[in-house]
């Protein structure tokens, strides 16, 4: 007796499950927004910071509505390896075999060879990623920049900077990829601004991107006698080191961190006061918005580890692309692209968002954003009150 | 002191050192090459873990550093025991199929390092601070250390190879595994143990290295590649070779950036290899 109705209540809840499915499954239909980053390798830590923050919004965002139908945002991974060949191979995998048309790729340096595939295929790129005109540029209408570029870093900030810190002699040690060359060519730009106040450019160098010794080249920029050797976007493992090298060969100057996002805690371990004296564009020595400090405990909670710098970015331009895919009825990427661009965003986690660039790129596609400028003393961020520059 | 000669002499000391820290990397992957013939790709990856080893337990467990050693030591050894016996053991002579299995092994274990160990740069406070200077030529204290602790493990590996019964038998291996087994020698037995030695030392330059850098998963990934430079120019599975590539890496890197700039040393590194093995094709003290 036993079995008949064990066998009656297993097919009892397979109808139930089996009726149940369908209308679960098309419940709502499934937006891919890709994460087009290195997950592994040296420079995982950023892309796995886009990814929580597209995590974060899609966990935010929930379902919403387009055309009468609901859909609900999904991540989908692509590993780059920050590799430009790897990048090819993961865009053309989110676009062609899963057709995804929207994502985050981080990377300067993997951009050139992906640029016409974009072009190509009107993927909508949010891209995370410095240097300037290589992507930012009325050829590329689809191509999103979510972060300060460098041009928007150097020329709001360079000058400014030099000013406040009395500075005379500015060097620069960058990797020696498209972004350190692009952006040794940007502060080079902004300093010959100076020029007349006796300020002047000392010296250049560049590493290979995950070295650890920096003594070689520091010896030389330090031979200069220069009082602020910009860093560029070198993340936080690399400036610590760089600023404890050239401690130990005696440089007492300043460093400025124009593109990376930079963790306190961190540099402080590994460099001790030697840290002291970094200035960072794009830290926010106090929260901008109660959002920020709620992703941050959200991140702390989900993650076990301080949030990455560039989960912000990624979150505010993920719920920003549903916004405005929600307002302009469609997943069309060239109508989307050109709402985007006409569209500001008051939520973002560093505040109010809009998109600029036209004098300087010929497009409105760069993010412009509240930009932060901090030093670090004692391990920790203090604002750094300087006046930033205009940027068109 | 002339400010041109002054930079060579600082290069040259940073060189010096940097080039022992080299050969404090590369020594395990010699000795697995020396002996077993095995192209370890996973060797990065041993010596990462070795380095966040340090952090977990002498940082974060707060353990004495010594006792972060024994630890790091018999973990690494048994590491060793293991991937020579799961992995390595079965494809002995077996080239490719042992480069797929260290790297897909590498892979595996960068993987779990990043899922496991978290994002965010580590770091092992300097045991040493301070700097010592010579004649205006300054010289990081931990980096001294690091150098002397490079130099001693190297007279150990040395002593252990050519002045031990285990080491004579390693040798034996490495010139004919069958006439050696023939002569009653344990080839597998040795060949854990070279395996397990050339972990535990990779492991050690982790720890060692740890204080002078920052730490992640993927630092291995960016150690082994002047690991395998250097054991190449050095002559594969040559231990004096790997001391004497390192030192000239080191040397050619450091003064070579500050005659020609960073940029340019990090390529002349490579024309210097093609050098070397154009005018040695076995490398500097390497056999044919």
């Amino acid at each position: 007796m036993r079995r008949p109705l064990l066998a009656v209540t297993v097919l009892l809840a397979l109808l139930v499950l089996s009726a149940g499915a369908p209308e679960l499954a098309y419940a709502q239909k499934s937006f891919k927004v890709g994460a087009i980053v290195p997950v592994s390798g040296p420079a995982a830590a950023f892309g796995l910071g886009c990814q929580r923050g597209l995590e974060l919004a899609a966990e935010d965002v929930g379902v919403f509505t387009v055309a009468g139908e609901k859909y609900k945002l999904e991540v989908v991974t692509y590993d780059t390896v920050y590799a430009p060949d790897k990048t090819v191979a993961a865009i053309n995998r989110a676009v062609y075999n899963d057709n995804v048309k929207y994502g985050v790729i981080i990377g300067a340096g993997v951009h050139p060879p992906i640029l016409p595939i974009i072009r190509e295929t009107g993927f909508l790129d949010f891209a995370f990623a410095a240097a300037g005109k290589q992507i930012t540029n009325p050829e590329n209408p689809t191509a999103f920049r979510i972060m300060a570029s460098s041009d928007q870093l150097y020329q709001t900030y360079a000058v400014a900077i030099a000013e406040k810190l009395g500075g005379k002699r500015i060097a620069f040690l960058g990797p020696n990829d498209e972004l350190g060359k692009n952006d040794a060519k940007a502060i080079k730009a902004e300093v010959e601004k100076l020029k007349a106040k006796g300020v002047s450019f000392v010296g250049d160098e560049y590493y290979e991107r995950g070295a650890r010794d920096f003594g070689p080249a520091l010896l030389r920029l330090i031979a200069q006698k220069p009082d602020i050797i910009d860093t560029d976007g070198s993340p936080t493992g690399s400036i610590a080191l760089i600023a404890k090298q050239a401690r130990e060969l005696g440089y007492t100057g300043y460093f400025v961190n124009s593109t990376a996002v930079l963790e306190a805690k961190a540099i402080s371990d590994i460099a001790g006061k030697a840290g002291d004296n970094i200035i960072a564009l794009r830290i926010w020595a106090n929260p901008p918005t109660k959002l920020y400090t709620e992703l941050a405990e959200r991140h702390q909670k989900k993650w076990g580890e301080a949030a990455p710098g560039t989960l912000w970015e990624t979150y505010g331009a993920a719920r920003w692309l549903v916004d405005t895919i929600v307002k302009a009825g469609t997943f069309d990427t060239k109508k989307v692209a050109e709402a985007l661009a006409n569209s500001s965003y008051p939520n973002h986690p560093f505040g109010p968002a809009s998109w600029g660039g036209e004098k300087t790129y010929g497009i409105k596609r760069q993010i412009v954003i509240p930009i932060p400028a901090a030093i670090l003393k004692n391990g920790k961020w203090e604002p750094f009150d300087v006046k930033s520059g205009k940027f068109e | 002191m002339d400010l041109y000669l002054h930079l060579i002499a600082q290069g040259l000391a940073i060189g010096v050192l940097t080039g022992i820290l080299y050969v404090l990397i590369a020594l395990g992957l010699t000795l697995i090459y020396g002996i077993l013939h095995i192209v370890n790709f996973a060797h990065g990856e041993i010596y990462m873990l070795g380095a966040m080893g340090v952090f977990y337990v002498y940082v974060v467990l707060k353990w004495p550093f010594a006792a972060t050693l024994v630890v790091i030591l018999v973990l690494s050894l048994l590491l060793g025991l293991v991937v020579e016996r799961a992995f390595f053991r079965s494809l002995r002579g077996q080239w490719l199929q042992l480069v797929v299995a260290s790297v897909g092994l590498s892979l595996i274990i960068q993987s779990l390092g990043w899922i496991a160990f978290g994002i965010q740069e580590k770091n092992v406070p300097s045991f040493f601070t301070g700097i010592v200077s010579f004649g205006g030529v300054r010289l990081p204290t931990e980096r001294l250390i690091a150098a002397g602790v490079g130099a001693v493990l190297v007279v150990l590996l040395y002593l252990l190879v050519y002045r031990t019964k285990v080491g004579l038998a390693m040798r034996a291996i490495e010139e004919d595994e069958e006439t050696a087994r023939m002569l009653g020698i344990n080839a597998d037995r040795v060949a854990a143990l070279a395996c397990a030695v050339g972990f535990a030392l990779a492991a050690l330059a982790g720890a060692f290295v740890a204080p002078i850098y920052s730490l992640n998963p993927g630092m291995g990934g960016e150690a082994i590649l002047m690991s395998f430079l250097i054991i190449i120019v050095g002559g594969l599975g040559s231990i004096t070779g790997t001391v004497l590539a390192g030192l000239l890496v080191g040397v050619v890197q450091s003064v070579g950036a500050v005659l020609l700039g960073a940029e340019a040393a990090y390529g002349l590194v490579f024309v210097m290899m093609i050098v070397v093995l154009v005018v040695r094709p076995a490398g500097l003290l390497g056999r044919a």
